[in-house]
């Protein structure tokens, strides 16, 4: 397999007013500009979850641009070859909404499978490495069961070691916490919020509790623009309209 | 102007559909190719899977199979050719009946129906619930991992399964005979062995690879078709049972005409 070579820039994904492809009858969306470091937490916030997606995906190099520069691990995404895309993936792991796992591999199976994959593990050492993961992400899920069989957090947390075992540089989440109950953010949390201070972590989330522990950058996805905050506090601060109705929205869901 | 239009596009959709299947296994063997035909540990484990599930686990079915066609074919055929040909002729046609076409149609049936259609459920029900989209996040070329290990699975199975069948369902016959009417019959046994030229097991072995490399073809790219709808799931896979049978048959006619006239 072709490889990128080892990104000695202290930038991961660089972004110069990238503007991901829409449809024909689609709106243009807003350009996005933003520096990825090698450790630290990103949060996209915005009210359309469909769109921050679409910025994930375009930084995750998933989706076509309409417009704007995008480096991924110090190269041009024009100049990544067909064949050094599965090596960048393994080094930009991205988690799609929902994290499926594979039905027909049980739970085990499912997280050593990129690492027996891409031979970068023996079975022995890709299952040691699996419950060590698991161990930190606080799972206790049976792993001989197929996904079908476990709760939605198990298959959360399975789901992240799976993408995790790989070793990425940056880690990509839609929305993590979509099909877990309130009570079991905490879980998830705890072990993104460690995850982020060794490494890359954007997360498009609507989990505010999150963002406001832990974000060292939020990028809000507004309608006509993006804003860039460096905290909590100064998203709070913002006197941006649609940031206030955001967090007035969202103020009486959550107890921020 | 639109009649001719929906005449037109009935006249190109089983064109276009055979040069899409072709077009899908290539792809899917040339994915492979370029690691050297090798598998990795993951890859290689879904290759043995689907030949256990191909293969092995359908062996109760095909034995009962061989045994039955053997019971009521070979040795009907023994029966009445002997009655108008010398035995070199019912030997003649006991390898052309039973070995090239009822085997191979019968086994293909029994793949089709087992194989064929759990191949399409099962991909199709990953594709929709975006499983497929979660390996390629991780690296994983679809094609290397999930679809030329079905691919070879069930071309390997159909080839192994068809010699066994035949096998069996000669052996069964003329036991039948031997035990039921008179034991001169066993000589049909050793008879038929040297009567089979290698160049006829190659020829049947060739085919029946081709027609186990079209099953899982076919199951695979419907199954792949499948986009956002459970409903798709059942549609495809009758889609892809139905132009299994459909082209199996058609193919082994053809092989009937050209090859062993």
């Amino acid at each position: 397999m072709n490889s990128l070579p080892a990104s000695d820039t202290k930038w991961l994904i660089q972004a110069d007013r990238i503007r991901p492809q829409t449809d024909v009858q689609e709106r243009p969306l807003a350009p996005l500009s933003c520096q990825i470091a090698v450790t630290g937490i990103t949060c996209l916030l915005g009210e359309q979850s469909d769109v921050m997606d679409r910025y994930l995906r375009a930084l995750a190099g998933l989706l076509p641009l309409e417009a704007g520069e995008l480096q991924l691990l110090g190269q041009p995404i024009g100049q990544i070859s067909a064949p050094q895309w599965p090596g960048l993936r393994m080094r930009l792991g991205y988690m799609l909404r929902g994290m499926p796992l594979l039905s027909v591999l049980n739970g085990l199976e499912n997280v050593i499978l990129p690492a027996l994959y891409h031979g970068i593990q023996t079975r022995q050492q890709a299952t040691e490495q699996a419950k060590k993961l698991l161990q930190q992400l606080a799972c206790d899920a049976d792993l001989q069961q197929l996904p079908a069989y476990l709760s939605p957090l198990e298959r959360c947390q399975l789901a992240i070691a799976r993408t995790v075992i790989l070793s990425p540089e940056v880690l990509l989440m839609d929305e993590p916490y979509h099909s877990l109950q309130r009570h079991e953010f905490t879980v998830i949390d705890h072990f993104l919020a460690h995850w982020g201070q060794q490494h890359a972590l954007i997360v498009a989330t609507e989990n505010l509790h999150f963002v406001k522990l832990h974000a060292n950058d939020i990028l809000y996805i507004g309608a006509e623009s993006i804003l860039c905050f460096d905290s909590w506090q100064s998203l709070c601060q913002s006197e941006h309209r649609e940031v206030q109705d955001y967090l007035q929205c969202y103020h009486q869901h959550f107890d921020i | 102007m639109e009649w001719f239009g929906a005449l037109g596009r009935q006249g190109i959709r089983l064109p276009r559909y055979l040069l899409e299947l072709t077009l899908f296994i290539v792809r899917a063997l040339r994915d492979w190719r370029r690691v050297n035909r090798q598998f990795n540990i993951a890859s290689y484990r879904s290759l043995v899977a689907q030949i256990i599930f191909t293969g092995i686990d359908a062996l109760p079915t095909i034995t009962l199979l061989a045994l039955v066609s053997g019971l009521a074919i070979s040795s009907q055929t023994i029966l009445t050719i002997q009655l108008i040909g010398d035995r070199a002729d019912v030997i003649d046609i006991l390898i052309k009946l039973v070995v090239f076409e009822l085997s191979t149609l019968l086994t293909a049936v029994v793949i089709i129906g087992r194989s064929g259609s759990a191949i399409a459920v099962d991909l199709g029900n990953m594709k929709l619930h975006k499983e497929l989209d979660g390996l390629e996040m991780l690296g994983i070329h679809l094609n290397h991992f999930l679809i030329t290990p079905r691919l070879l699975g069930t071309a390997i199975s159909q080839m192994i399964l068809v010699v066994y069948f035949s096998t069996l369902a000669i052996v069964s016959g003329v036991l039948f005979l031997s035990l039921s009417i008179h034991p001169g019959y066993l000589q049909y046994l050793p008879d038929t062995a040297k009567a089979f030229h290698p160049y006829d097991l190659l020829i049947l072995m060739g085919k029946n690879l081709l027609f186990g490399l079209l099953i899982g073809a076919i199951a695979c790219y419907h199954a792949l078709h499948v986009e956002h709808s459970q409903t798709e799931v059942p549609q495809q896979t009758q889609r892809a049972i139905v132009n299994s049978l459909t082209l199996i048959f058609v193919l082994n006619a053809l092989f009937s005409i050209t090859v062993y006239r």
